[in-house]
């Protein structure tokens, strides 16, 4: 219980699908308590006694698949379970004596649809319910208007606009979220895409830095293979885990580095427990821009020191940075400037050694990825103008 | 870590957030024009609901005059400036309003019926996605459900079927409750998270690219030498301006750019009479020894063909660089924090190695705890003497 508290609070932490499992976890604690309160006093109803016997074990048996299916890790079949089991509730109790009780849980499950927050389950349960609770009302409106109401024609019609609007409006919140989702995914991934092509940049600044200063890879270092050995044993000696083990998983972290592991992962004789390791060490290697490289570069950046605050920090259209033409047309002027001036690319050798000629400047402004930068307007401005630049910003 | 450093830190912090709020203020605005679409829809439902219950033109006016109050209020606060807050407190208000409009219909038309609005004026209140706004939601409906069911219990009974008990009718209520606010809770602070996120790369994005120029000037030995630009626009905006037959309007610009360095804002003021601070501050995104915007600008531009991205990959999926994978051995955890820590402990071209108080601080104050093993970040926060001790043996004692 600590733990999902725990999860709960920590809940941005969670990948998409430890998120799914802790939703799942919480509505079957839920559903425990719910048919814990009210299954049992389906005995006492007036009901025939194939529906009293029915009731507990269908209960029962949707409840134990959506457990046992979480439990082996099929989460997403215990999430439909999960919803099949309030569903099966929700009817129970609107076509048993619980009329209102049985309306109320309509909006319940429809609020469990919504919290696995997945637009297709909410569209055909959650239509699928509404339209059982839309039919429902227009056959028992009566029986439910109520004592103090004349008029049960009206008493139907609030039920309905209230369920239809609930289901609309969460609908609508449903398309709000995915259009904003989508558009901040893209921006983050591609910020994500650009931060990991600087990042091979500077892994081969690294990397020309130590060949220049004479200066081992980490993993050839003797001191850093002592000291990342001696480190692991003393963790794992608190964790109470096999001492020999990890002395050999040691070794043969160190020894990837020096194998192509690619060429490792798809050796079919290897144990299957090397290619366990080989595979979930691949992110981790010293010597490759990886996993491990991106979080220690992530620590560098935290502790980079920025000193400047000036507006628009985060844009990058210069169109959308300056109100001034004379001031866009130098942004204009400095980035040819730098392109033309500055090492931007790749060598044929890989190496960080390359500046762009005047041609390669023209092809590449003229490019869909670069209007996110400058307009065609400004383009058009470069082709009419295009000597002048050649000539004076070199 | 120096008094300097926390500043500039500062700096990054509220830079993130202030454009994290941006960003939520950009989906509020969304939001706000949606909430009061709906508001207007259910006001035509609850005054034509009122008029064929024969309810008297008083009462049928006195709703209309609140729900006009919430309509003005959100278009007023939606004109003016200061959008942030102004959004925020409009927001609070449309959701008190609403709910206070559901109570009074529920005690007035006193039909069970009415008892289910109280979940479409939630649902309404839900779109805005807010932590705070979200409590007052679960709070009102809590709160006014409660007092419906304890102290108008006429309101639900019914004609031809039995009446629901209070007893029971407070449990629906507080399970109904009880998940929607765990519910919103788990929505809304990964939704928080996403926007701080969001942030958070761009800001990162800006100091890798310094990062890597200070590497390329390691590497060089060379800075990159601002003078030659300011000179360069100097013959190319001369030729520039006597090609299409006009004043040279950029000569006086590019000396406030040199002159940015040396001098402050009111002494640039003074010595360029015409400019106004703003304009100044547009200038400043110009300006290279400094504040280098453009350098970077023209960078990431520089890279721009060679990043291609699939728009179908999920946040969530790609977010996590983590030590931590739930899918790894322990083993592996284990060695992999022990690489963590030791590269850490070395100095690099692009980091200084790092102190313990440092990386505890590091680990407290970002994200980083989240991407390390529990187990293992509690041995190491328990034992950091024995863990450096580990670290001066290995690197330093063979020195000796």
């Amino acid at each position: 219980m600590k733990d999902l508290i725990l999860k709960i609070r920590n809940s941005e932490f969670l990948s998409l699908a430890e998120v799914l499992r802790l939703k799942v976890s919480l509505v079957l604690i839920f559903l425990f308590i719910f048919g814990s309160l009210t299954i049992p006093f389906s005995i006492f109803e007036d009901l025939s006694l194939e529906v009293r016997i029915i009731v507990p074990v269908a209960f029962f048996i949707l409840f134990t698949t959506t457990f046992i299916m979480l439990v082996v890790n099929k989460v997403r079949i215990s999430m439909h379970f999960s919803i099949y089991t309030f569903i099966g509730l929700t009817i129970y109790y609107m076509g048993g004596s619980s009329e209102l009780y049985g309306y109320l849980l309509l909006f319940i499950t429809l609020t469990i649809i919504i919290f696995y927050q997945d637009i297709y389950t909410y569209i055909i349960y959650g239509g699928a319910l509404t339209a059982y609770g839309v039919i429902y009302i227009i056959n028992n409106g009566d029986m439910m208007a109520g004592l103090n109401i004349t008029q049960a024609g009206l008493s139907s019609i609030i039920y309905q606009f209230a369920l239809i609007g609930f289901f609309l409006v969460f609908l609508l919140y449903f398309i709000i979220s995915e259009t904003s989702y989508e558009s901040l995914n893209n921006n983050y991934l591609k910020t994500e895409k650009f931060i990991e092509r600087y990042r091979k940049f500077t892994v081969k600044y690294v990397d020309e830095l130590n060949e220049k200063n004479d200066i081992n890879q980490y993993f050839e270092q003797p001191p850093f293979h002592q000291a990342v050995s001696e480190l692991s044993v003393f963790i794992n000696e608190f964790l109470q885990e096999d001492y020999e083990k990890i002395s050999e998983v040691i070794e043969f972290y160190f020894f990837l580095h020096n194998q192509s592991i690619d060429e490792v992962l798809e050796k079919e004789d290897l144990p299957k427990e090397t290619i366990k390791y080989a595979k979930q060490f691949k992110k981790y290697l010293l010597n490759k821009n990886n996993e491990l490289e991106a979080i220690v570069q992530e620590v560098a950046a935290q502790k980079k020191a920025t000193h400047t605050n000036i507006n628009n920090h985060y844009d990058y259209n210069i169109n959308a940075i300056f109100t001034n033409r004379s001031n866009r047309l130098i942004a204009f002027a400095t980035i040819y400037k730098f392109l033309r001036s500055e090492v931007t690319q790749l060598d044929k050798w890989g190496r960080v050694d390359r500046v762009l000629n005047h041609q390669e400047i023209k092809e590449l402004l003229q490019t869909k990825p670069f209007r996110e930068y400058i307009s065609f307007e400004d383009v058009n401005f470069f082709l009419n103008n295009e000597e002048l630049f050649d000539k004076f910003l070199k | 870590m120096t008094k300097d450093n926390h500043n500039a830190q500062n700096i990054s912090q509220n830079r993130t957030k202030v454009h994290s709020e941006l960003l939520e203020l950009k989906y509020l605005k969304k939001k706000t024009f949606f909430v009061n679409v709906l508001v207007f829809i259910i006001m035509i439902g609850a005054l034509l609901t009122l008029h064929l219950f024969n309810f008297d033109f008083d009462t049928i006016f006195l709703y209309s005059l609140v729900f006009t109050f919430i309509l003005f209020i959100n278009i007023a606060f939606y004109a003016y400036g200061d959008h942030y807050n102004n959004l925020k407190l409009a927001m609070y208000i449309t959701i008190l309003g609403l709910y206070a409009i559901t109570a009074s219909l529920i005690i007035d038309i006193r039909s069970p019926s009415a008892f289910t609005i109280l979940f479409l004026v939630y649902a309404v209140s839900y779109l805005y996605q807010d932590i705070k706004a979200s409590f007052l939601n679960n709070l009102l409906l809590f709160a006014i459900g409660s007092m419906i069911i304890l102290f108008y219990p006429n309101v639900y009974a019914m004609v031809g079927a039995p009446s629901p008990s209070t007893a029971y009718m407070l449990i629906f209520l507080i399970i109904f409750v009880v998940l929607l606010f765990i519910s919103s809770f788990v929505l809304i602070k990964r939704k928080v998270y996403f926007y701080h996120q969001v942030s958070k790369i761009k800001e990162q994005e800006l100091k890798v690219i310094s990062i890597l120029f200070e590497l390329q000037e390691k590497y060089t030995n060379q800075k990159i030498d601002v003078q030659s630009y300011y000179d360069s626009y100097d013959s190319f905006f001369e030729a520039l301006s006597n090609k299409i037959g006009i004043d040279n309007i950029f000569k006086e610009k590019i000396n406030i750019l040199r002159d940015m360095t040396k001098l402050q804002d009111k002494d640039l003021l003074k010595k360029y009479p015409k400019y106004q601070l703003s304009d100044l501050n547009e200038m400043k995104q110009l300006e290279l020894s400094v504040h280098k915007k453009m350098l970077y600008l023209a960078f990431k531009a520089s890279q721009s063909n060679e990043v291609n991205f699939n728009k179908k990959d999920l946040f969530s999926q790609t977010q996590f660089k983590s030590l931590n994978h739930y899918n790894d051995d322990h083993f592996v955890k284990v060695i992999v924090f022990a690489s963590f820590y030791t590269l850490l402990k070395r100095d690099k071209p692009y980091l200084e190695l790092l102190k313990d108080d440092e990386i505890v601080d590091l680990l407290k104050k970002s994200e980083l705890e989240h991407i390390i093993d529990r187990k293992i970040l509690t041995i190491y926060l328990e034992n950091q003497e024995v863990f450096n001790k580990i670290i001066e043996d290995a690197f330093y004692k063979k020195v000796k």
